[in-house]
């Protein structure tokens, strides 16, 4: 290869026009050509760049210098001369992270603290809205779930065990990001819980991600870090031409991992059976003669409220500018035409970023974003009866009954009419929702002398939030209240201003010194209404006439309100000798929240790091590239959601009704405590940062502990009081303890061949460590106690003919057989239950033909061990990328069988059930392990015992996706990168858990999982 | 650029010197509250809210599900049950045994919170004699309030016997957790008195519905010295209830609970509904009606309820009660329905005692929930005088059971035996008062309440039933575990749980 190109170069310079002053040619350490490298002739504007072989011609003169510089390394500067050869050498300052810390950046190598970078190349983006969904299982110490798998569904992102119980705070360029509730789009029936926290940043946009674990990391952002700091950096504009770059992808989804349900004629089958198993042979609908004759399988309901997703996404971005004026546009958009028929979400999103200088000492920029959502919704839910939505009505409709009747109308359940929903009615449903989401920021930075840095930012996020819902006539409830309408807005909005100033000098390269003071404000503002109201004379105008609704008392609200808070920041951070780095943060905040005596907390952290690689006794270990020591503490604070200061009295609509007319009524509504207070975290955290054999294996490897204290509860006052509740500083603690690994490895790294991979592990468990001093436990619960357990009653399969268990009074052959095998202990009465010092009741040990609270025992843990494998290839122009995630522990109710077992009489009624339910137990099928119809009647919920539980740990392959980077010589310099790819996503889940999803799939309503197929284009010219 | 700086200075030295407040204007401060008459009368109205008939929340008694205060009381007995199994049957056989266990112990836990109100009204009359509020309005709504705290007061009574009070001290110290036990029945005695005697002073005799009357207060003592047995003192009152002159018998039985007749002269205290909200419709309606029953061109039906086929059977042959009782119908598509082919009939007749009230939406329907009556008051009337007179033939008491029975299309009854008269008063009671809630506490007075529980358990054995007969600590329903954990055992258990 080498040789050919240099034959070729040499061509080349035999066929040079002589006028030509300079020629040259540019290569990489490994003796590749530089496409595009830029070649300036200092202190000019006279340049060129790179052709595709490396070469460059530039009309300069002898002596005159060249400014030779490409992206990623360093730029060199050569006297000009004929035939120049310069190699350029990858820049390490580039490759020398830069971190952002919260109201700064850092090199890499000086961060004490637990900070974690994403990049966002490094993710897969075919079929993913939000970033969050990127995320998931990319670094250690963040557990990112999704709640549901309908398009643009909420997450729960937990940074560390979530011990504080507040999401993540995330900081988009130094501002935060406002942090709202979902809007439900009506009453009648919602759809799922709505993003909207990353959903509103387009992941194209993303430059890069920080997360900030440990508190003496972000205890910076003190109060509102209690969670943890995600901050999201932006890409800006480059100097340099207009570079245009177009990602754009389409996948395709269909549905995953669905339930199998009774077909027609199955139905009929166990509908008779279990008239039978009832005693009420007699009212069975089919005879064995209908059964027999009965064509086809029945109505496939899930097909006909399901479709083929489709998820489109086009994101277009330009980025250049001059010395003094920085540019970066971008509009994304992304279409996700959801799997249940009538779902679906769009996104578009705007950006602009401008950086400007003013002469030598002022900078300035402004930083906009516009994201417009749009959804249209399906009910969902698990909501039974009249109140089924889409999919839990779909799995459990009678398959005998077509959609319509001969009429045209919906056809009903004849086994009980008028009160199941068809599932194809409930898509004439109109559910539609937006939000709006403006956010401004600017910033003014001034360097009055050198070293000194002065910036003020000010910001404002603005969401419009609206739902608007109509249920028509043809569906059950929409017929039961003449239609019903909803429309509903909600704004919020979040004004910051923030400045600082940050002093940062280096002696002699050995002496590396920054500090930084700063204050900001913050106004929170939030104001909404809406109006629910039934009894249309016609379907036609939908939610959009809703005055000409003839409902008496329609339910309508506003409501608006603001909270402040004020804060100091301040940070000093020395790194001596380039080995030991030592960094304070604090922060004081104020909140509105609380009274003034109590409204000022202060959050201080601190950490100390030792980069013993860099000690000169080290060098000569050349197989150790990085050996970093950290160790940190510090406090965070939460101000909670709760904010009970005062005693206030709070007006009920229509407490009651006085001459058929409702009226309403004044309460006292809440019972002030004006002695509450900040809460705190307090977390130690120790780790290593390791590299070995020249980068080929790094990582690092956590260990924390965090301790949350004067936690804000509300609470139980006794229950005789008026208020029952106040919200106050428990003398509960909570501590959780964890370890994290990061691992990454260079496994193969050839020219046509190279195979990288990414290891996260977490593994930590939150645990009650103290308690109140009210604090009663159950019989079955420690004083201190993990979280996340599940108690619940054990069982032994079911009880058979002839058995008789005195502690199951209630419970006939072929219901669970739950096992007595523990008892109170009497006082001396014989009566009176003994309880023990701390109140709570003394378990004698002893089965005593009871089952109670001191049956109740330990059945597992649920917390989630988090672990990710991430593998990519590089084979010549391709790259190949394997990721796995999953969780290593899980314990979770089958859902799913539990209803359609516990509920398997509903039969009757024509409510469908699992083909599974085939093997229950009955007189004629003894050997079936489901319970039968008995158990309904035991006055025990099987959801309370072992019975219906699964191990539910699992390993998901969420991602496989295969690139071509096309060779960019093919396009002769016009375009400067070009991939198409090819990506899979949820492949597969491996797991023990037998129900729906052991992430997504809670009820039978849950919306059914997805995998997708998408093929992708980028290209930047 | 200085200037910038100076100006950031500044700005954070103002913002930091003030305070940080924070806004809600959807709350009010005590600060502006209880200053006029119609501020006494919306904090009346909220306590009221409890007396709803929210179908799916605990915090209404009047509710038409299960738990609610009238069905419990008439499902437990032979007057009504639903072809729905589960708890139904739990409650139609009085199969819960203990306190935490039984599938029907969320309803007691429901029932026994509201002792919560008696504080809730005890702070608002406390309140109100400290407000600003002119004296006359202050006076009318602490005896609205007062008749509140003794609805509330025997419908805790009725099911529990007597409850927790709390003191004023220990409501002034919510934040102490103080462990109190149940008032002895003096002690609770006292309460009641106190609260319906001072409100039958000061109540009017007339007042819109929903609002409460001297008759009201009366009559709630009534039902109380009923259940405490004390028939003189119940005579009493029946008599000073009669003496009133506002209330009287409807010549039609079946148009005292329907729309166009609602607030007759009949109704003394009745929960006032309206179909427009979840929380204020009457759902008794729907929880009998069949949905493919037609009924009114909104109406949804959930088809459950229903009165035994034996309970029918009692009623004499010609008695206009039943006719709000059906038997049968036929369906909108033309299907003849009854109890060969309907799962709901094989259980029972239907009760629609409430009628067709036309605006129904759904399972709204808009009639007021009927508590007590005029009848009932004959009817005590009837009793105590035979009780305390111990004859069966006083004029009085006959005239009284023959006015009832009149109306309903009956003869007269005279000179009976004290034995055959009381029973001739159960009798008529349960068919007066069928789905109105009166049952249970009849039967505990005539010591049949477990009696017929056990004659149902037998014969529902007898057809292969598993059920365990039950004994008399079922005349008081079982203090939910959690509240006797709660108050580390200072609240005791009723005998028999």
């Amino acid at each position: 290869m080498k040789t050919r190109h240099y034959i070729f170069a040499a061509l080349m310079f035999l066929t040079m026009p002589l006028y030509a002053d300079v020629t040259g040619l540019v290569l990489d350490e490994t003796g590749e050509p530089v496409i595009g490298a830029s070649i300036l002739i200092e202190g000019t504007t006279t340049g060129t760049i790179t052709d595709l072989d490396g070469n460059f011609t530039i009309d300069a003169t002898d002596g005159q210098m060249l400014v030779i510089s490409y992206m990623g390394y360093a730029t060199q500067t050569v006297a000009a001369s004929n035939n120049l050869k310069v190699t350029l050498l990858p820049d390490t300052k580039v490759i020398e992270e830069v971190v952002v810390i919260g109201y700064g950046a850092s090199k890499k190598s000086n961060i004490s603290g637990s900070v974690e970078m994403v990049k966002a190349d490094d993710l897969p983006k075919a079929a993913s809205a939000s970033v969050g969904e990127m995320l998931r299982g990319r670094t250690s110490g963040m557990f990112i779930q999704s709640n549901s798998a309908s398009p643009g569904a909420s997450q729960s992102i937990t940074i560390r065990g979530g011990l504080s119980g507040q999401k993540p705070l995330v900081v988009i360029d130094g501002v935060p990001q406002l942090q709202t509730g979902s809007l439900s789009s009506g009453t009648g029936y919602s759809g799922s819980d709505k993003d909207n926290s990353l959903i509103n940043i387009s992941p194209d946009d993303i430059e890069s991600i920080n997360i900030l674990k440990d508190a003496s990391a972000a205890s910076i952002y003190g109060s509102d870090a209690s969670g943890g700091v995600i901050l999201i950096t932006t890409k800006r504009g480059k100097q340099g031409k207009p570079e245009v770059s177009y990602s754009g992808s389409v996948a395709f989804q269909t549905m995953k991992d669905k339930p199998e349900f009774l077909d027609a004629k199955g139905f009929m089958t166990e509908q008779n059976k279990v008239f039978d198993e009832l005693g009420r042979a007699d009212e069975q609908f089919y005879t064995q003669e209908q059964i027999d004759n009965y064509v086809g399988k029945g109505t496939d309901w899930m097909k006909k409220v399901t479709r083929m997703g489709l998820v489109n996404e086009h994101n277009l971005s330009v980025n250049g500018g001059s010395e003094n004026t920085k540019y970066l546009f971008s509009v994304g958009i992304y279409d996700h035409k959801g799997i249940a028929k009538n779902n679906d979400m769009q996104r578009i999103t705007g950006r602009v970023n401008l950086d400007q200088n003013f002469g030598k000492y002022v900078r300035a920029g402004i930083n906009t974003s516009f994201t417009s959502l749009k959804y249209n919704d399906v009910p969902l839910g698990d909501s039974r009866q009249s109140d089924a939505a889409l999919i839990y009505s779909a799995m459990t409709f009678n398959p005998t009954v077509p959609v319509y009747n001969l009429d045209g109308t919906y056809a009903d359940n004849p086994n009980r009419p008028n009160i199941y929903p068809n599932p194809v009615s409930l898509l004439d449903i109109t559910d539609q929702s937006y939000s709006r989401d403006v956010f401004l920021t600017g910033y003014l930075e001034i360097k009055p002398i050198q070293d000194l840095t002065i910036r003020a930012t000010g910001g404002i996020d603005m969401k419009f939030a609206g739902a608007d819902q109509y249920i028509p006539t043809t569906t059950l409830k929409g017929a039961s209240v003449n239609g019903q309408a909803s429309k509903q807005t909600s704004n919020n909005k979040l004004g910051i201003i923030n400045a600082t100033a940050t002093y940062a000098h280096n002696w002699n390269g050995e002496h590396d010194l920054s500090v930084m003071a700063g204050w900001e404000w913050k106004k929170n503002m939030w104001d909404g209404h809406g109006v629910v109201t039934s009894d249309f004379p016609t379907d036609n105008a939908l939610m959009n006439n809703i005055g000409t609704a003839e409902m008496e008392n329609p339910n309508i609200w506003s409501s608006k309100g603001s909270s402040q808070m004020a804060s100091f920041i301040g940070r000093a951070s020395y790194t001596a000798l380039n080995r030991y780095i030592v960094t304070f943060n604090i922060r004081v905040d104020g909140s509105s929240n609380f009274s003034p005596q109590h409204q000022w907390g202060a959050f201080p952290g601190v950490s100390a790091a030792w980069r013993i690689s860099e000690e000169p006794w080290m060098q000569k270990a050349t197989w150790l590239s990085e050996l970093k020591l950290r160790g940190g503490y510090g406090q965070t604070g939460n101000a909670g959601s709760l904010t009970g200061i005062r005693t206030i009295y709070g007006i009920s609509r229509g407490s009651y009704v006085f001459d058929g007319t409702l009226s309403n009524g004044i309460n006292l509504s809440k019972l002030g405590n004006p002695d509450l207070k900040w809460e705190t975290l307090s977390d130690a955290n120790i780790a290593i940062d390791f590299g070995f054999f020249k980068g080929r294996l790094t990582g690092t490897l956590e260990f924390y502990q965090r301790d949350r204290t004067d936690v804000i509860m509300s609470k139980s006052l006794m229950s005789y009081n008026e208020i029952n509740t106040i919200d106050y500083n428990s003398q509960a603690a909570y501590r959780s303890r964890g370890v994290e690994l990061t691992l990454h490895t260079v496994n193969v790294d050839t020219k046509l061949f190279g195979w990288t991979s990414d290891v996260c592990f977490s593994y930590y468990r939150n645990r009650t460590v103290s308690r109140d001093p009210d604090f009663l436990p159950a019989p079955y619960q420690d004083m201190v106690e993990d979280w996340g357990n599940v108690y619940g009653y054990k069982t032994n399969g079911l009880v058979q003919p002839g058995q008789d268990y005195p502690h199951l009074p209630n419970s006939k052959p072929g219901s669970i057989n739950y096992l007595d095998i523990n008892g109170f202990e009497y006082e001396a009465d014989g009566k009176t239950p003994r309880r023990d010092a701390e109140g709570r009741y003394v378990l004698s040990g002893k089965p005593d033909g009871k089952l109670d609270q001191a049956d109740i025992v330990k059945l597992g843990n649920n917390t989630p061990i988090p672990f990710s494998f991430n593998n990519t290839f590089r084979i010549w122009d391709f790259d190949l990328n394997i990721y796995i995630y999953g969780s290593l522990n899980g314990y979770k109710l089958n859902d799913v069988l539990y209803q359609s077992s516990y509920g398997i009489a509903d039969l009757v009624y024509g409510v469908n059930a699992l083909t599974q339910v085939r093997n229950r137990w009955t007189y004629q099928n003894q050997e079936g392990t489901l319970p039968g119809v008995a158990e309904a009647n035991s006055g025990i919920n099987p959801a309370n015992s072992d019975f219906f539980y699964e191990k539910a740990w699992f390993l998901r392959l969420d991602n496989i996706s295969l690139g071509y980077n096309f060779p960019t010589r093919w396009f002769k310099g016009y375009v400067k990168s070009a991939r198409i790819y090819a990506a899979v996503r949820n492949v597969a889940v491996m797991t023990p858990y037998k129900g729906m999803d052991p992430e997504t799939g809670n009820g039978i309503g849950a919306y059914p999982n997805q995998m997708s197929a998408a093929i992708g284009l980028s290209f930047k010219f | 650029m200085k200037k910038s700086i100076i100006f950031a200075t500044i700005l954070a030295l103002t913002v930091s010197s003030c305070q940080l407040t924070r806004e809600d204007y959807t709350e009010i401060s005590p600060d502006n509250f209880l200053k006029t008459e119609n501020d006494l009368r919306l904090a009346v109205n909220a306590l009221m809210y409890e007396f709803c008939t929210g179908y799916w929340n605990g915090e209404a008694i009047y509710g038409a599900g299960y738990d609610g205060y009238q069905v419990i009381s008439d499902m437990t007995t032979d007057v009504l049950w639903s072809c729905w199994g589960w708890e139904s049957d739990v409650e139609y056989y009085q199969q819960w045994q203990d306190n935490s266990t039984s599938s029907i112990s969320g309803y007691f836990y429901r029932a026994f919170s509201h002792y919560q109100f008696l504080s809730k009204a005890r702070n608002t009359i406390r309140r109100f004699e400290q407000c600003e509020a002119p004296e006359e309005a202050r006076l009318l709504y602490m005896a609205e309030v007062h008749a509140l705290r003794g609805w509330m007061g025997l419908y805790l009574y009725d099911m529990f016997g007597p409850v927790p009070v709390a003191t004023d001290a220990q409501l002034d110290d919510a934040l102490t957790y103080n462990y109190i036990g149940r008032l002895t029945e003096e002690q609770y005695d006292s309460v009641m008195t106190q609260d319906l005697t001072f409100a039958i002073d000061h109540l009017p005799e007339t007042a819109v519905r929903g609002r409460m009357t001297k008759g009201i207060a009366m009559t709630l003592l009534l039902k109380y010295r009923m259940m405490q047995g004390r028939f003189k003192e119940a005579e009493q009152l029946c008599r000073d209830i009669i003496a009133l002159g506002v209330y009287s018998l409807q010549p039609d039985y079946t148009r005292i609970f329907t729309m166009d007749n609602l607030g007759n002269s009949e109704i003394i205290l009745c929960v006032p509904c309206n179909s427009s909200a979840s929380w204020t419709a009457n759902y008794m309606t729907a929880e009998v009606l069949p949905a493919d029953m037609p009924w009114t061109t909104q109406s949804l039906g959930w088809g459950g309820y229903v009165m035994p086929w034996d309970f029918y059977g009692t009623f004499e042959t010609g008695d206009l009660r039943l006719g709000c009782v059906y038997t049968d119908y036929t369906t909108a598509t033309g299907k003849y329905m009854d109890k060969s082919n309907s799962q709901q009939l094989k259980y029972g007749a239907l009760p629609l005692k409430y009628g067709k009230d036309q605006t129904m939406t759904g399972a709204q329907a808009g009639n007021d929930i009927v508590v007590y009556r005029y009848a009932d008051i004959l009817l005590s009337l009837a009793e105590c005088i035979a009780r305390n007179k111990n004859t069966g033939s006083d004029p009085e008491a006959e005239d009284c059971l023959n006015q009832v029975r009149r109306r309903a299309g009956l003869g007269s009854i005279h000179g009976w035996t004290k034995k055959d008269f009381l029973h001739a008063i159960l009798v008529e009671r349960g068919h007066e008062f069928y789905m109105e809630g009166l049952r249970r506490q009849d039967l505990i007075r005539f010591s049949k309440y477990v009696e017929y529980a056990n004659n149902r358990i037998q014969k529902a054995n007898s057809e292969g039933g598993k059920y365990y007969n039950v004994n008399d600590s079922h005349n008081r329903f079982p203090i939910p575990q959690e509240y006797i954990d709660e108050s580390k055992s200072a609240i005791t258990q009723n005998p028999g749980y």
